[in-house]
């Protein structure tokens, strides 16, 4: 998972338009706490607490969110087509999102799903309330008022189909959009629009980079013959054993080793063994196969089959991200 | 009461329509607001005895957009 690429996507347009709107939202909220401690004369004039709390349950609520999502996505898993076609309909939507972050054409602001009325008039009015929770319960409602990168980021949850990565896509997209609530948000606003349209564009190249990634993987995945040329399969190592009983160790960033030689005919019986595990590379794929293992993060799996055909054959994770080749002689 | 609609230039993302929206509904006078990211308009519907055409204009721009007036 590239969670790097999703963290600068959230510092940099997810910050910046997050801070457009919430921003306002929270100083209406801290203002009008303010107003009632200073009737009570208690006020302490203190921001950051509301700020904290605000940006906590935001985080909070944003990775419950993620859970929900990647879970869902992992429920259209009964049919492994019906889980990369929903993976190749959230890569789309993203690439039609960095499309208009990167302002290619006017039509492709049609694809920003702009939350409906009741929703942002229920969240404008708690930013105006003077209870005590007012900031955290503010920070909470956020989650009505996606804009477009947070819906592609959403799709990414669904499309990861797992409750813990979507939990982690979100988690990390919201964290990378807390720098901005303390004060950069009030640097970029001093370095003006061109600054602003720099952090669009960086976001946008980010967002693309995401969607394309995940059309090829859903591509990959699905065997498809037109995919990007992949980079992680390194066939260079000559000492290939050929044995029945091979063994696959998996790793975060893909499987070890990635080229494995069989016999036709007879059974194999591979073994999976995962460490440390907590990226798509725990679930095993080989589409050609109709295999499909998923495993725990530490994890030993068996999987036997008989070949009945030479060739190569392609394993890959679920989202096409990792792979490998089994070859049958 | 009159309604007008107003073309809106420089919004980036749909959470700069909320913007519009949110400033505008504070104002006194100001029944309903509904601005659009896609089409980037702002449809609002006024009491013209209680606030001028200019000064929901002026509202607007002061939140960071430029305005037409259609």
């Amino acid at each position: 998972m590239d969670l790097w690429i999703i963290f600068l996507t959230g510092l940099t347009v997810g910050g910046l338009t997050c801070l457009a709107v919430q921003g306002g939202l929270l100083a209406s909220v801290i203002a009008a706490k303010e107003e009632e401690e200073i009737r009570r004369g208690i006020n302490n004039r203190n921001v950051i607490f509301p700020t904290l709390a605000f940006l906590f349950t935001k985080l909070a609520v944003y990775t419950i969110l993620g859970f929900i999502l990647g879970a869902f996505g992992g429920a259209l898993n009964i049919s492994h087509n019906v889980q990369l076609i929903m993976q190749f309909l959230a890569g789309l939507y993203m690439i039609l999102i960095a499309l208009d972050l990167l302002n290619v054409h006017p039509i492709f602001r049609y694809i920003v799903i702009q939350p409906p009325k009741f929703l942002t008039r229920l969240v404008r009015n708690q930013s105006k309330s003077k209870d005590l929770f007012a900031p955290a319960l503010l920070g909470a409602m956020t989650v009505f008022i996606p804009c477009g990168t947070t819906l592609a980021m959403e799709a990414l949850a669904i499309s990861s189909a797992n409750a813990f990565f979507g939990a982690a896509i979100m988690f990390t997209f919201i964290l990378g959009t807390v720098p901005l609530f303390f004060g950069v948000g009030w640097l970029t606003s001093i370095l003006g629009d061109n600054f602003r349209g720099r952090f669009l564009k960086i976001a946008g190249l980010a967002v693309l980079y995401l969607g394309i990634t995940s059309v090829n993987g859903a591509l990959v995945a699905g065997g498809s013959p037109i995919s990007l040329p992949s980079v992680t399969i390194d066939l260079s190592d000559n000492n290939i054993l050929i044995t029945q009983n091979p063994e696959i160790g998996i790793q975060s960033n893909g499987y070890y080793p990635n080229y494995i030689i069989v016999k036709k005919g007879e059974t194999v019986n591979l073994t999976l063994k995962s460490t440390n595990v907590y990226s798509c590379a725990s679930a095993f794929r080989i589409p050609s196969l109709n295999i499909a293992k998923n495993l725990q993060p530490d994890d030993i799996q068996l999987i036997s089959f008989i070949p009945t055909q030479t060739g190569k054959f392609q394993f890959n994770c679920s989202m096409g991200m990792y792979r490998g080749i089994i070859e049958v002689i | 009461m009159i309604k007008k609609k107003l073309k809106i230039e420089g919004m980036h993302c749909s959470s700069c329509a909320m913007n519009i929206d949110f400033d505008l509904e504070d104002l006194d006078g100001v029944n309903s607001v509904k601005t659009s990211y896609a089409r980037q308009v702002c449809e609002v519907e006024f009491d013209e005895k209680k606030i001028s055409n200019q000064a929901i204009i002026q509202t607007i721009k002061k939140t960071g957009y430029t305005v037409i007036d259609v």
